[in-house]
């Protein structure tokens, strides 16, 4: 059995043409949680895209790299192949899925549709009843007669989840999961998910902007900005030692960082734009720390010998690196 | 008495008559410089308490008093009315989309100082200013700005008719953790600069934690608990507010920074 | 993904459904195209209408050559029951039915704005009154309305460029057209007072003329001009129609729908009477049906 359940390496991704992803490289053991971390237009979104094989349906295409899931490369695959690894290998969370249920079906019908799409040799009715536990669901019975406007938001979203549970699947993406949700609700579904990691032992990849909620449930943690990854490592270490100045940034610009009335770290200038990227790194012109070599040559990811890696041209100290993935 | 710019007294609100109330037996006073937080969950209150302080939402019972006038009594043009502007949680809907920055911010000057066109520009350049944008920038419409860039139309256009009090219902929500951290630091330089009181209503206690001095926190349109916001988030008194700090992420983030 | 996408609680603005017509594909993958080969064909048409009867040897009413006589290089439409040369006839009648055309639009989106904002702004009661009205008029047959307008009016004459029947048919049409304009603009305009930016306007205690000049109409713009050109399609169509209930331009001066209504009665001797202005009247519809539908869809592009 392969400990490496995903790696992506290298992925460069064109949408109409318009180079929207590169240079993103990532991993993740079997059974592990890898925040996928950054702020709007970054990628993060599309990186989920690409795991799921739903670029053809917005005119994306792969253009460099590879993304290998078990040992299996899916960067080839054709449609009907996707059709079997959705699901069932992967199952997606869908951003903004608050609204994603059909509003004239019930729960139940919705969970049993799902089970016998995906795994026909079960009892339906019993799998439903078997997801809804495992999205710790109270009163399941209940909740598979009711319509989805009848539900809170919270529990729309567990179900959601436990759709995305009907194939079995071995790595769960979700993205932005609990974005539209009150704090004490997602607690509760960010415990599901770590509930979800024992019961299946199945790997996460959780796409989010929130720094704060990588920390509570990632061991491994991708940064990602412009487009690209800029740093990847055990959440611990990125967090507490960030070594790429955007990760620094972004950890310096949260207000709880900060004592009161003390001003926070800000980003000069405005985010990179898809199409637009800036020549060299992408995060040069918004960098404090950026050389001349910075405006003019894309650091690639180097890894130090900690096994953290990062693609920046040495801040704050160019020593003890050598490349990724030899 | 007189120095308080408003007083909640036993407030209770009403969306329509007959209906149960979204918030009551709110008590709250503001004074000149002062930083309160309203903390809440969604459909605790937080938005209508916002809505009441403003004046677009009348009490059903208690009273909201502006100056120590109700506001009932405050006409279209009353000069009480340009105590306390509001800052909104959506900048996108926030500004009129086939107006530009500096059109925006101009309106209020010429409608409230009765100041010519050139007039009323060249004050709105330098409120703009005040909020950091200048330049080509304050010629654009709304869709051609960031998030980061709305928002500061939107406080500067509530600057513009010079409040001694902004009530900001989530005015970082929308927006990404690094222009989050532009629009709070400039908060906090106007709290300074202009000896702003602010009103932050927001879910997110370490965005209140940053800006305020006192809090109130909210459950099912009732105030759990209220206090100085430091004692109140170290030293939480009710199961609700325990429950709240309980939940943010990141708590082991803080520390090791 | 621009910074645009920071804001995910803001609702697309879509035009309201029921100006969706059955859509083109070319016009929603190519709006730009459909909307230059909208606006070609319209001005064809509108360049024909001013410059045929300038140029032409006939006129409108002289009897040209016989009766009836096929599509030839002499009456490229052929000639008519008195031997009226058609091709003349449909551009001037064209000219007839398009001023009409335009007064109407104009008429009954001025009114119908003008109405839709103020009941939108209005008191609950103000508002249900208005919208009553207008509801009794939308349910109301139309055509029975315009008759009776039409016949009311029908002593008066010829005005300016108007035949006889022109303007009472016009002033008819617009009399009951404006609800339809009142219910769009009242609907957009309620979505757009709930937005925050007209909150923001009332708490700095601007006026409500200011609101409504300043924050509503330029944001109505769009749609209603959208909804402009699909009712000029509705509209040339209920011109057109009138002479078959006898009210309408009156003979001789000629206009689409009694050309073709006197085309009718020799239909199967004679088909050109009645098919080649009924041709150019589909031309003139398909041309606004695609420039109204790339207007959409540049409405709904806007969004994203």
């Amino acid at each position: 059995m392969n400990t490496e359940l995903l790696r992506i390496n290298g992925l460069g991704v064109e949408i109409a043409g318009l180079p929207v992803l590169s240079e993103v490289s990532l991993s993740l053991p079997t059974n592990g949680v890898l925040g996928l971390v950054g702020e709007t237009g970054s990628g993060k979104s599309l990186t989920c895209r690409a795991l799921m094989g739903l670029l053809p349906r917005i005119n994306g295409k792969v253009v460099a790299g590879s993304i290998t899931f078990d040992g299996v490369s899916l960067t080839d695959l054709d449609e009907p192949g996707w059709a079997r690894v959705r699901g069932r290998e992967i199952g997606f969370v869908p951003q903004a899925s608050l609204n994603a249920l059909d509003p004239v079906m019930t729960v139940g019908a919705q969970l049993r549709e799902a089970v016998s799409h995906l795994d026909p040799d079960v009892d339906a009715k019993a799998r439903s009843l078997e997801l809804l536990d495992l999205v710790r669901l109270p009163q399941v019975r209940e909740v598979l007669r009711r319509y989805p406007h009848e539900l809170s938001g919270g529990m729309r979203q567990r179900v959601m989840i436990a759709l995305a549970l009907a194939g079995r699947p071995r790595l769960l993406l979700a993205d932005e999961p609990t974005t539209a949700l009150d704090v004490t609700v997602q607690k509760a579904i960010l415990e599901v998910f770590a509930d979800l990691r024992t019961s299946t032992g199945m790997g996460l990849l959780l796409v989010t902007h929130d720094l704060g909620v990588v920390a509570d449930v990632a061991d491994t943690v991708a940064v990602m900005y412009g487009g690209t990854v800029v740093e990847f490592g055990r959440a611990a270490d990125v967090m507490s030692t960030p070594s790429h100045p955007y990760t620094a940034a972004l950890l310096g610009a949260r207000p709880a960082t900060r004592g009161r009335n003390e001003r926070l770290t800000t980003i000069p200038g405005v985010p990179a734009v898809p199409g637009q990227w800036p020549a060299g790194c992408r995060f040069s012109p918004r960098c404090a720390f950026a050389r001349d070599e910075c405006h003019h040559v894309q650091p690639t990811m180097l890894q130090a010998a900690d096994g953290r890696s990062r693609a920046c041209h040495g801040w704050p100290d160019p020593s003890e690196e050598a490349p990724a993935h030899v | 008495m007189s120095d308080v710019l408003l007083d909640v007294v036993d407030a209770e609100f009403r969306y329509a008559r007959g209906m149960a109330p979204a918030a009551s037996g709110i008590n709250l006073q503001v004074r000149p410089g002062d930083a309160v937080g309203i903390v809440g969950e969604s459909g605790s209150g937080k938005t209508t308490i916002g809505r009441g302080l403003v004046g677009s939402l009348l009490p059903s019972a208690g009273s909201v008093l502006v100056q120590g006038r109700r506001w009932k009594s405050v006409s279209r043009r009353d000069p009480v009315r340009r105590t306390v502007q509001m800052v909104f949680q959506d900048p996108y809907a926030s500004l009129n989309p086939m107006l530009s920055a500096l059109a925006t911010v101009a309106e209020v000057f010429r409608v409230w100082d009765k100041v010519s066109a050139d007039v009323a520009t060249s004050r709105a350049e330098q409120v703009l200013a005040e909020v950091g944008l200048s330049g080509e920038v304050i010629r654009r419409r709304p869709a051609l700005l960031s998030g980061g860039q709305r928002q500061r139309v939107g406080i500067a256009r509530a600057l513009a008719c010079s409040p001694q009090v902004l009530v900001a219902d989530e005015p970082t929500s929308a927006l990404d953790v690094s222009v989050q951290a532009n629009v709070l630091n400039l908060l906090l330089d106007l709290k300074a600069s202009r000896g702003l009181a602010l009103v932050l209503i927001s879910h997110d206690l370490s965005v209140v934690d940053y800006l305020t001095d006192r809090a109130l926190v909210m459950l099912n349109g009732e105030v759990v608990e209220q206090g100085e916001t430091q004692t109140l988030l170290k030293n939480p008194g009710h199961e609700y507010t325990k429950t709240l700090i309980g939940s943010i992420p990141g708590t082991s983030l803080t520390t090791a920074s | 993904m621009t910074a645009t996408t920071q804001t995910p609680s803001t609702t697309p603005r879509r035009s309201p459904h029921w100006l969706r017509l059955p859509h083109w594909k070319f016009a929603q993958r190519r709006p730009r195209g459909a909307l230059a080969l909208g606006l070609a064909l319209l001005a064809v048409i509108v360049l024909a209408t001013i410059f045929v009867p300038m140029l032409s040897p006939y006129t409108a009413t002289a009897i040209a050559g016989k009766p009836l006589m096929a599509p030839s290089w002499l009456h490229w439409f052929g000639t008519d029951t008195a031997g009226r040369d058609v091709f003349v006839r449909t551009w001037v009648g064209g000219r007839n039915d398009l001023l009409m055309v335009v007064l109407v639009v104009l008429g009954s989106s001025i009114i119908g704005t003008l109405v839709g904002v103020v009941a939108s702004m209005s008191s609950p009661l103000t508002d249900s009154i208005l919208m009553r009205f207008t509801d009794a008029l939308i349910s109301f047959p139309g055509m029975i309305i315009v008759m009776a307008i039409a016949l009311v009016f029908s002593g008066v004459g010829e005005i300016g460029p108007f035949p006889r029947g022109a303007l009472p048919a016009v002033i008819a049409i617009i009399a009951i057209n404006w609800a339809s304009y009142t219910r769009l603009v009242r609907g957009e305009a309620l979505s757009l007072r709930s937005r925050d930016f007209i909150t923001a306007a009332t708490l700095l205690g601007y006026s409500k003329s200011r609101i409504i000049a300043r924050h509503l109409l330029p944001n109505l713009a769009t749609t209603v001009g959208a909804y402009m050109v699909v009712d000029a399609i509705v509209a040339v169509v209920t011109i057109a129609g009138m002479p078959f209930i006898g009210a309408g331009i009156q003979p001789p001066a000629p206009e689409w729908g009694s050309l073709m209504l006197a085309g009718s009665t020799v239909l199967y001797s004679a088909w050109w009477v009645t098919v080649m202005p009924g041709l150019v009247v589909t031309v003139y519809g398909i041309a606004l049906s695609l420039i109204a539908d790339s207007l959409l869809a540049e409405i709904d592009g806007g969004a994203r």
